[in-house]
């Protein structure tokens, strides 16, 4: 009956948008009305969206806590937890976890004694490096003995869940899958097992994997090394400018009392929003949270970062010269997601980019022929604190990156001279409505959704919200922020110069 | 570039793009125990909900158009997607790109009714889309609306599939996209890797290995597209599919009405062309080098199957115990217990009506190439030795417990339906597979590993930066290496030749003739160039003297001085050497042919010539004077070469061209200044060679000696 009801109401929706009326979020009541929300005693929030279209339900867990949490000489960390999160518990991946534990502890004494030889650098003796790694080598093995392999992710398959992956970010870390759901128990089991009662087994085998990620997306593919630049260029206080997968000589040296640690202190349940979506009965979910999550007890959250990006007084630029084509990437410093011109951002963004009538395709792929692709986007790294509206361009063989430059320049400029027509904003708030529906018919992108709109901004309804304030964002407004942030004193440019052109300069 | 934009759309998504569902349904109260389980595995499930699948209306337009439709009223949206029998696969291999230009301009270029740019202004204005492509087995078509835009949408897809124009300006854009593509096909590892183990197991030239070069895009053409599209899009080729919120009686009158005027095109329904037959055999080591990386990709397997062999569920199986899962043999064993990878896995790619691959692939820290190789190997081979209990039932279970996910989605139902309707598969084939997977016993798993999984037979593809490697890769056998140079990019396409710029441009070429000295240029047979020539390399400047001769009937012999000794070059007209010291080697002809074809005095002799064509480019500025372009091309060859002469003195300025100098081809040009009077002739006396927009050479002549009459014998190989 509820879903009827709201197609009735964005039927209604739908009409007053053909009669080019801005429409007023009031119109996704009924799928707001079909939110549960609570908060468990210990502090964990959860929401419930109930949607029986099929017999499945998404599970999503948000961490807030990312790569921000680090500091230097444990970068990657929160990304190496994540990874752990997968290695099960006290009762899961394991065949006799007393003497396991035994094992894992003389595992971390071999590697603080190879990692303590190693950081002599010059100094180190060769010859007992060898040993000690020998050593170590052993007491893995000795530890591997115990380990039920993967035996978190294979519970999943068995099953029959999809999906199952996680995601670290600047921001914060995101674990999730789906299950057919009448399994649903088995979520709140296994999720409210790894962050009661995780055990960090295989943490140095991990480690490897994680240098493994590192070489994959960032050491061996250009566009990685660029972000990795880039960042460090437009930050210099702020961790946005740090890497999340971490420094390669971090990796190395981390311990895994360093990640129990990190754990203990970012991983509280006020730390923790699970938001499920589909084939579920709030009433039930709600008793297996209490059930489940309410076991887990934990401190208050953490103290809020203090360090804040000091304000930029000069253009930053950073080239890369690689065995790669070119790629243009420009970031201007804005504010967080709170800041109440954050819709003004997004309509910027569809105005410059969403569609093949958009401003910077038009001007830099249709009609100057000097790019395949351009664009400018609102919150990397991240959006919790503030971050960049970044345009970027991929130029076409025989136009230079300076070239793309000058013509978002140009683009830019005329954000800040010109009114935006009514014909182009009404075009924003259409698409801006119909992403937004198009959007409420996949489990995981809602659930996706609500979890980082009720994370990072406090109320879940603001996903349907920000729909109200893009109606009301005006040609004003995007001239106002558009001469206040894109200007040349708060830019970062990064380039990749192919190696043959960067040599002729 | 993939990789970026990636990166940038999962920041920019916000919003997800989903399919819609099927009808809702009240869940059963799910019995609850309290307290918690000691155990997962001492869980207790209710039965599963009920599936419900959408019986769809399946109907046949008079004119052969097969339609699906599926009424979905969660949300006030609807989507239309068209199945096109038609493919990269049939495009002719020197003309790779075809059919992929045609799927991009179908949309962009518009119809003939309305614009391109019309249609991206009013769909962007409604939030709506309509997209067009072409991939390797068939042509998609779709549209996805707000309910109320149905109609714009329909007759907006309706009119493409029939009319598109194809205009050349929107051809032209798309091609710049391809170039594109070809010029950063080599930016990332796990790109290339992928691409070309699947290439060199095909075939490269074949339907399912081509793919698109610079000349290739080049050479296609709007009449190209035009045939294409005729050929394949037509309504008995087509199956469209629309599901959402719509009454199917309705919904199937406005497509009545928007496409069932559209007449038969009554061509053939194309065949599935054959494998090439050596693509069974290519077991062997495959080396790609690549320097910039530091870690290696690997990749190894062979040509498998199709869905429809009996083996194919038992395969599947054996797939997902190897490498298919989260808790895989590759994962458990390469990645959690030896941490060689990240990325690890391997995949049972059956094809719908051809055979497709099975790949086994690993990324791992260049010292640890060829144990990794070793390592996935390994558990290969250990798939035939021993399948457990549990092993075979995780599979199975991972395969049919989540069969309610194949029902999430209405879009996902109806694309699942006509894609077994247009490969000629039962439409109760997701429920036939089901109950094969059922099946599969230990007994068949350990069958076809067998007979399958032949790790002596195996094709290994390794990516990476050879020197840093544990081992060399000959330790696993004799290696082929696969060059991935990109071919030549020509320069800029030139704009067809019109009467006009022809006649034009051959006036421009008699004048410069005329400036530089009249029938004095055509009286050179041979000449000598002495003089100085300053080399640009990445480890310094080089400065050698030079002394070159060049017979126009097709000779050349360069002797220069350099700081290693004299070197000789030369060119017979048939074979090309050269000599260092003792040592003479040949080199290849085609460069110094292509040198004597850009030679000036060849040219201002042989611009008439019926086998070359010349044209006029406009006029344009070079160092702020005004100068005008001439291509002079000889298309038997290949070969091209635009002439930049001076508008007021007639005198050549510039020539630029694609060569090889010193590395991969590349734009090249040459600027001429010092012009001096020689025998009659005005003879530029300096020249500087401009390569990839730097600077490689600077010549300083000191002597032109005109018709020295060189003997032939002085050109041939010593």
């Amino acid at each position: 009956m509820k879903t009827r009801n709201m197609r009735v109401r964005l039927l209604a929706a739908a009409t007053l948008l053909a009669a080019g009326a801005a429409l007023a979020a009031d119109d996704f009541k009924d799928i707001e009305g079909r939110v549960s929300e609570f908060t468990l005693k210990n502090g964990m929030k959860f929401l419930v969206l109930e949607r029986h279209t099929a017999p499945v339900a998404a599970f999503f867990t948000y961490a807030d806590v990312g790569s921000v949490q680090e500091v230097k000489g444990i970068t990657g960390l929160a990304h190496i937890f994540e990874h752990m999160a997968f290695k099960g518990t006290r009762t899961i991946g394991t065949k006799d976890y007393a003497k396991e534990k035994v094992a894992l502890e003389q595992v971390d004494q071999a590697f603080a004694s190879l990692d303590a030889e190693r950081l002599k650098g010059g100094k180190a003796d060769p010859q007992k490096v060898k040993a000690l790694e020998t050593a170590f080598k052993a007491a893995q093995e000795a530890a591997g003995k115990f380990v039920e392999k993967n035996e978190f992710g294979e519970a999943i398959e068995r099953a029959g869940g999809r999906g199952l992956n996680a995601t670290t970010a600047w921001d914060s870390t995101r674990y999730f899958f789906s299950l057919p759901s009448n399994e649903a128990e088995l979520w709140f089991y296994l999720e409210s097992e790894r962050f009661r009662d995780p055990v960090l087994r295989e943490f140095y085998k991990e480690k490897d994997v994680v240098m493994e990620e590192r070489r994959l997306r960032t050491e061996s593919q250009p566009i990685g090394k660029l972000l990795e630049e880039f960042l460090h260029e437009a930050y210099i206080a702020h961790p946005y400018g740090e890497p999340v997968v971490g420094y390669m000589s971090d990796l190395q040296s981390i311990t895994r009392a360093d990640a129990e640690a990190f754990f203990k202190k970012n991983y509280g349940p006020s730390d923790l929003t699970c938001v499920v979506v589909g084939d579920v009965i709030p009433k039930q979910a709600r008793e297996m949270a209490e059930r489940y999550f309410g076991r887990i007890s934990g401190g208050p959250k953490p103290a809020p970062l203090r360090t804040v990006e000091p304000p930029q007084s000069a253009e930053r630029r950073v080239t890369l010269e690689l065995e790669s084509q070119r790629i243009l990437l420009t970031g201007y410093h804005k504010p967080d997601i709170n800041s109440p011109d954050n819709a003004v951002y997004d309509a910027i963004s569809s105005l410059m980019s969403q569609g093949r009538s958009s401003r910077l395709y038009r001007s830099l792929v249709r009609d100057k022929k000097i790019a395949v692709q351009a664009a400018g986007i609102p919150g990397l790294p991240g959006s919790k604190y503030p971050g960049l509206f970044i345009f970027f361009s991929v130029p076409a063989q025989g136009h230079t990156n300076a070239e793309s430059e000058k013509a978002i320049e140009e683009e830019i400029e005329r954000l800040k001279k010109e009114p935006v027509t009514k014909e182009e904003l009404d075009g924003v708030k259409r698409r801006a409505r119909a992403g937004l529906i198009h959007g409420l018919g996949d489990n995981t992108s809602l659930a996706l959704q609500l979890a980082n709109w009720q994370v990072l901004t406090g109320d879940w309804r603001n996903l349907f919200r920000q729909l109200d304030k893009i109606n009301a964002v005006t040609p004003e407004d995007i001239m106002r922020v558009s001469k206040a942030v894109f200007i040349k004193s708060n830019r970062t440019v990064g380039t990749i110069e192919p190696l043959e052109t960067a040599k002729a300069k | 570039m993939r990789q970026l934009i990636g990166v940038m759309a999962a920041v920019v998504a916000l919003v997800g793009f989903a399919q819609e569902a099927p009808k809702p349904q009240a869940a059963k109260p799910a019995a609850v125990k309290p307290g918690v389980a000691t155990s997962y595995k001492a869980l207790k499930y209710p039965p599963p909900n009920q599936i419900r699948v959408p019986e769809p209306t399946r109907f046949v337009l008079g004119n052969g158009m097969v339609v699906y439709l599926v009424e979905d009223h969660e949300l006030p949206t609807i989507s239309v997607s068209a199945m096109v029998r038609t493919g990269d696969r049939w495009e002719p291999v020197e003309k790779a790109g075809l059919a992929s230009i045609a799927g991009t301009v179908m949309r962009t270029g518009g119809t003939l009714a309305r614009k391109g740019d019309q249609l991206d202004e009013e769909l962007d204005r409604l939030g709506a889309s309509v997209e067009t492509g072409i991939g390797e087995d068939s042509g998609n078509a779709s549209v996805s609306v707000l309910k109320e835009d149905i109609d714009t949408g329909l007759s907006i897809l309706a009119d493409i599939l029939q009319h598109p124009a194809f205009p050349q300006d929107k051809i032209d854009l798309a091609k710049i996209t391809e170039r594109e593509v070809i010029a950063r096909r080599n930016d990332d590892a796990g790109q290339i890797a992928s691409r070309e183990f699947d290439r060199m197991l095909f075939g490269k030239n074949s339907a399912y290995g081509h793919m698109p070069e610079y000349a290739t895009i080049d050479s296609i053409t709007q009449a190209d597209l035009i045939a294409f599209h005729k050929q394949f899009f037509q309504p008995e080729n087509i199956m469209l599919g629309a599901w959402g919120d719509f009454k199917a009686e309705e919904m199937r009158a406005k497509i009545e009405k928007t496409l069932g005027g559209w007449a038969r095109g009554g061509q053939a329904k194309p065949l599935v062309p054959e494998m090439e037959p050596g693509s069974r055999k290519r077991a062997g080591i495959y080396a790609i080098n690549k320097d910039d990386v530091n870690q290696s990709t690997v990749y190894m397997g062979f040509i498998g199957g199709k869905r429809n062999d009996p083996d194919y569920y038992a395969l599947t199986v054996m797939n997902v115990v190897l490498g298919g899962g989260f808790s895989s043999r590759l994962m458990n064993h390469v990645r959690s217990d030896q941490g060689l990878a990240y990325s690890v896995g391997s995949s049972w790619r059956a094809g719908w009506d051809r055979p497709g691959t099975f790949v086994a692939q690993g990324g791992t820290k260049s010292e640890t190439t060829v144990k990794i190789v070793n390592s996935i190997r390994t558990e290969l081979g250990k798939m035939s030795e021993e399948v457990t209990d549990d092993e075979l039932a995780k599979a199975k279970d991972a395969i049919l417990k989540g069969f309610a996910f194949e029902f999430d989605s209405t879009g996902k139902i109806v694309l699942r339906l006509m894609t077994y309707d247009y490969f000629g598969y039962p439409s109760d084939y997701l429920q036939q597979y089901q109950a094969n997977i059922e099946k599969v016993t230990k007994a068949d798993v350990l069958r076809v590993a067998t007979q399958y999984l032949k790790t002596d037979q195996l094709a290994i593809l390794v990516l990476g930066k050879e020197k840093d490697f544990d081992q060399p890769l000959a330790t696993l056998g004799k290696v082929t290496p696969i060059d991935i140079t990109i071919p030549k990019p020509a320069q800029a396409a030139l704009p067809a030749a019109t009467p006009e710029s022809i006649a034009k441009g051959k006036a421009l070429l008699s004048a410069t003739r005329e400036a530089m000295g009249g029938a004095a240029v055509l009286k050179v047979k041979d000449f000598t160039v002495v003089g100085n020539l300053a080399l640009s390399m990445p480890q310094g400047e080089f400065s050698m003297k030079m002394e070159s001769t060049q017979n126009l009937g097709g000779k050349m012999l360069t002797k220069a001085v350099t700081p290693m000794g004299e070197m000789l070059q030369g060119y017979d007209g048939k074979v090309s050497w050269m000599k260092m010291g003792q040592d003479v080697r040949e080199m290849p002809a085609a460069q110094a042919d292509e040198a004597l074809f850009r030679d000036t005095f060849w040219l201002l002799q042989n611009f008439e010539n019926s086998a070359l064509t010349v044209q006029a480019l406009g006029p344009s500025e070079v160092d702020g004077k005004a100068e005008e372009g001439i291509a002079v091309s000889d298309p038997a060859r290949k070969l091209v070469v635009r002439l930049y002469v001076d508008a007021k003195t007639g005198l050549l300025v510039k020539k630029s061209y694609t060569a090889a100098f010193m590395g991969p081809p590349t734009d090249t040009e040459e600027l001429y200044s010092d012009y001096r009077e020689v025998e009659g002739m005005k003879i530029p006396f300096k020249a500087v060679v401009n390569q990839g927009g730097k600077k490689r050479a600077e010549q300083t002549t000191t002597e032109m000696k005109i018709n020295p009459n060189v003997a032939d014998a002085a050109y041939k190989k010593p």
